[in-house]
C-alpha cells in the first residue's frame, strides 16, 4: 500500500511539471502559446486559468479548440508532452470569425456587455451596442445571453 | 569608369542596350476603354457611370493612410466598374480626340502641396515595387534625406524601358528630379545608369545632376545596393536607404512627379514587350489603362501553353487575365511557355550561397521550411529576402526558393500580427476581470448582513430575501445562462 502510494505520489510529482519557485514563468510561457481567445470551451474560465493548470498537471495539452493543432503541437514542443491533436470531443471553432450584432433587432438591453472577456463590446442599456472588430477573438461568449439572438458570427 | 557592383548576381552582363533612340519606340494610340485597378477596401471611387469627367478631376479617392486616389488622365466618361480576376478596375471611354495637356494649376513650390498631388495622382513606383511615392518624399523629408538617386540601372535583364524613356525625355526626367529633390529636402541629385556615356547622361551631367555609373548585374537596381554608392554607410537588414539619408526613386517615377509638378496628370509609360518566338524585343509607348492583349496584338497571336507575365524574366508576375491594364508597375511584358517545373529535393550543393545579393543561406532556410519550422527561418533572415530569384536560377534541382520564401515571410508576417492581436486581448482580459471582482467586491459589501438583534430581525432579512428572489424571478431572468463572470444584476 505504502508502495502504491509511493508511486502515485511520483507520478503526480511528474505530472506537476515544476517547482514552486519556477511554476510562474513557466505558466507565463505556457499562456504566451495560448490564442488569448478566453472562451472557457477548455473548461477553464479564461487562457491564464487554463495555463496554470497544465502546469499543474490538472489538464492536458490538448483542450484548446481555438488554438487548433499549432497549439497543441507549440505546447507539445515546450512540455515535452506527447499529443496529436485537440481533443476529438470538443468543437474547433472555424477561425477567423467575428461576432457581429444586427442593428435592427438590437433592443439595447446590454447583457452582452459582460459577457464578453475582452470588452470588445460597445454600448449601454437602451443605446445601440456594437462589436468593436478588431477586438472581438471570436470566442462565442455573447452569443447565448442576447434574448433576442441578434449576433451571428462571420467572417470580418 | 564604371564602378563594379560588389558580390553577387547570376547575370554579369550588361543588360541593356546603350542605344535605344527615340525612333525605335512604338507609340500606341489611345485605346477605346481605360481600366483602372481598384484596390478593395483602400480606395473609393468618387465618379458614377454615365458621368462626363475632365482631364484631371478625381475619379478614386484614397480611404486609408496609405492609400493613393487617381485622376482622370484624358477627357472621359465612365462606363461603371468590372470584374478581372478577383479584382475590381473602373471603366473610362476615352473621348474622341482627346488629348493630354496642362490641366491643373501647378501645385507650386510647397512640398506640402506636391506630395498631395502626387498621392491624388496615384503616382507609384514605376520600378515594379508600386510603392505610393507620396509616401517616400514624404519619409524623405522627416528624415532629412540629403540625397536624391535618379534610379536608372534596370538590371532586370533585357527590358529596356528606363532606358527608352531616357533617350526619349531626359529634360522631363530633370524637372522631375528638380521637382522631387524641392519636396524630399534633397540638396543632391545623382543618376544611377549602366550607361554613364549617353548624350542623356551627359546632358543631365552638365544640369548638375552627377551621373553614376553602375555595372549592372542582376540584382543590382536594388535601392538597398544603390545606397551605399552614395553615402559611406551600409544599410542594415530590414533599414531603408532614408535611414542612410539617400531617397532612391526609379526614373520614370521621377519623371511622373515632374509631370505632377507641371499641373498634367502622368497618362503614358514606356514598356519592353519580350515575346519568345517574336525576332526582337519591342518597347512600346502606352497609355496606362490599356489592357495588355491590345499591346500584346504587336507581337502576334501567343503560342498555345503561353503564359503572360508583368515585369521581367527575372521577377515575373503572372497576368492570369489579359484583358489585365497597363499601370505604373508594368516595366515589361513577357509571354513565355509555361513549362511545368519538376522540383526535385535538394542536394546540399550550395550554389545558392554566394549568389544571394543579401548575404543569406538560402539553403539552410529551405532546409528549415521544408520540415515545416518556418519560424526557424526567421533567425536565418528570410525576412530580408528580396525574392530576386538568383538562387533559383542557379538551382539544379529546379527548386522555387523565391516563391517558398516570399510564402514563408508572408506567414511569418501573419503570426507576428496574430501573436500581436492575441496581446491585446490577454490585457484586455485582465483589466475586465479586474473590474468584475472589483464588482463583486462591492456587491458582497452591500448585501445585507444577518441581523443579529433577535430572531424578529433574523425573520425579516430572510422574508426581504426571499421577496427579492421572487421578483427576480417575477421579471423573467430564470433562463438566462448564468456563468463565472458577475452579470449586471449584481449591481442591485
Amino acid at each position: 500500500m505504502g508502495a502504491l502510494g509511493g508511486a502515485v505520489g511520483i507520478g503526480l510529482a511528474t505530472l506537476a511539471r515544476s517547482t514552486p519557485d519556477n511554476s510562474d514563468a513557466l505558466v507565463l510561457r505556457v499562456d504566451a502559446l495560448l490564442p488569448q481567445t478566453q472562451c472557457a470551451q477548455c473548461g477553464y474560465p479564461g487562457c491564464r486559468p487554463y495555463a496554470q493548470a497544465v502546469v499543474d498537471g490538472e489538464a492536458g495539452i490538448d483542450q484548446c479548440p481555438p488554438g487548433g493543432e499549432a497549439t497543441v503541437r507549440a505546447l507539445s514542443h515546450l512540455l515535452g508532452d506527447e499529443a496529436t491533436g485537440v481533443d476529438a470531443r470538443l468543437r474547433v471553432p472555424t477561425p477567423g470569425l467575428v461576432a457581429v450584432i444586427d442593428e435592427t433587432r438590437c433592443i439595447g438591453c446590454a447583457l452582452c456587455l459582460p459577457a464578453c472577456p475582452v470588452d470588445a463590446i460597445v454600448g449601454a442599456h437602451r443605446q445601440m451596442h456594437t462589436v468593436i472588430e478588431a477586438e472581438c477573438t471570436g470566442c462565442e461568449l455573447c452569443l447565448p445571453p442576447c434574448p433576442v439572438d441578434c449576433i451571428e458570427l462571420r467572417r470580418p | 569608369m564604371l564602378r563594379a557592383m560588389p558580390g553577387p548576381g547570376p547575370a554579369r552582363r550588361p543588360t541593356t542596350d546603350a542605344a535605344v533612340v527615340s525612333q525605335d519606340i512604338v507609340r500606341l494610340p489611345v485605346p477605346e476603354q481605360l481600366l483602372v485597378p481598384l484596390l478593395r477596401g483602400r480606395q473609393r471611387v468618387t465618379v458614377a457611370a454615365g458621368d462626363r469627367v475632365m482631364a484631371g478631376e478625381i475619379i478614386v479617392a484614397p480611404v486609408d493612410d496609405h492609400a493613393v486616389g487617381a485622376l482622370a488622365p484624358l477627357d472621359v466618361v465612365v462606363s461603371g466598374e468590372r470584374t478581372i480576376g478577383t479584382a475590381t478596375a473602373l471603366v473610362l471611354a476615352p473621348l474622341a480626340g482627346a488629348l493630354p495637356g496642362p490641366v491643373l494649376p501647378p501645385p507650386g513650390d510647397d512640398p506640402a502641396a506636391l506630395i498631395r498631388r502626387v498621392r491624388a495622382a496615384g503616382v507609384r513606383g514605376y520600378g515594379g515595387g508600386g510603392f505610393p511615392t507620396f509616401l517616400k518624399l514624404r519619409e524623405g523629408r522627416e528624415r532629412a534625406i540629403r540625397c536624391l538617386v535618379i534610379n536608372a540601372v534596370e538590371c532586370e535583364p533585357e527590358l529596356a524601358s528606363d532606358a527608352a524613356l531616357l533617350a526619349d525625355d531626359a529634360v522631363g526626367v530633370l524637372a522631375g528630379a528638380r521637382a522631387a529633390a524641392r519636396a524630399a529636402g534633397a540638396t543632391r541629385i545623382v543618376l544611377a545608369t549602366a550607361h554613364p556615356d549617353t548624350a542623356s547622361a551627359t546632358m543631365l551631367s552638365g544640369q548638375g545632376v552627377e551621373v553614376l555609373g553602375i555595372e549592372a548585374g542582376y540584382p543590382g537596381g536594388d535601392e538597398r545596393m544603390l545606397a551605399p554608392h552614395v553615402t559611406e554607410r551600409r544599410l542594415a537588414t530590414g533599414e531603408r536607404p532614408t535611414a542612410a539619408g539617400v531617397l532612391v526613386l526609379n526614373v520614370a517615377t521621377v519623371h511622373a512627379v515632374g509631370l505632377v509638378a507641371a499641373g498634367l496628370v502622368p497618362c503614358r509609360r514606356f514598356v519592353t514587350v519580350l515575346a519568345d518566338g517574336a525576332t526582337s524585343r519591342c518597347v512600346v509607348d502606352v497609355v496606362m489603362g490599356t489592357p495588355v492583349s491590345e499591346v500584346l496584338r504587336l507581337v502576334g497571336p501567343a503560342p498555345h501553353d503561353s503564359m503572360t507575365s508583368e515585369g521581367g524574366r527575372m521577377m515575373p508576375r503572372r497576368i492570369e487575365d489579359p484583358s489585365w491594364p497597363v499601370s505604373p508597375t508594368t516595366t515589361g511584358i513577357v509571354v513565355s511557355p509555361s513549362i511545368p517545373t519538376a522540383e526535385q529535393p535538394c542536394i546540399r550543393c550550395g550554389l545558392c550561397v554566394p549568389v544571394c545579393p543579401v548575404d543569406l543561406a538560402p539553403d539552410r532556410i529551405w532546409r528549415a521550411l521544408e520540415s515545416a519550422a518556418t519560424e526557424d527561418a526567421r533567425p536565418l533572415g528570410v525576412e530580408a529576402c528580396t525574392g530576386c530569384r538568383c538562387c533559383d536560377v542557379v538551382c539544379p534541382s529546379g527548386i522555387a526558393l523565391g516563391a517558398a520564401f516570399r510564402r514563408a515571410a508572408a506567414d511569418l508576417r501573419e503570426s507576428d500580427s496574430m501573436a500581436a492581436a492575441a496581446e491585446r486581448a490577454r490585457v484586455r482580459f485582465e483589466r475586465h476581470e479586474a473590474r468584475a471582482q472589483a464588482r463583486a467586491e462591492r456587491a458582497r459589501e452591500r448585501r445585507p448582513r444577518r441581523s443579529t438583534g433577535g430572531s424578529r430581525g433574523a425573520v425579516e432579512a430572510i422574508v426581504a430575501r426571499a421577496r427579492k428572489r421572487r421578483s427576480r424571478s417575477d421579471a423573467g431572468r430564470a433562463d438566462l445562462v448564468r456563468h463565472d463572470r458577475s452579470g449586471p444584476g449584481d449591481d442591485e
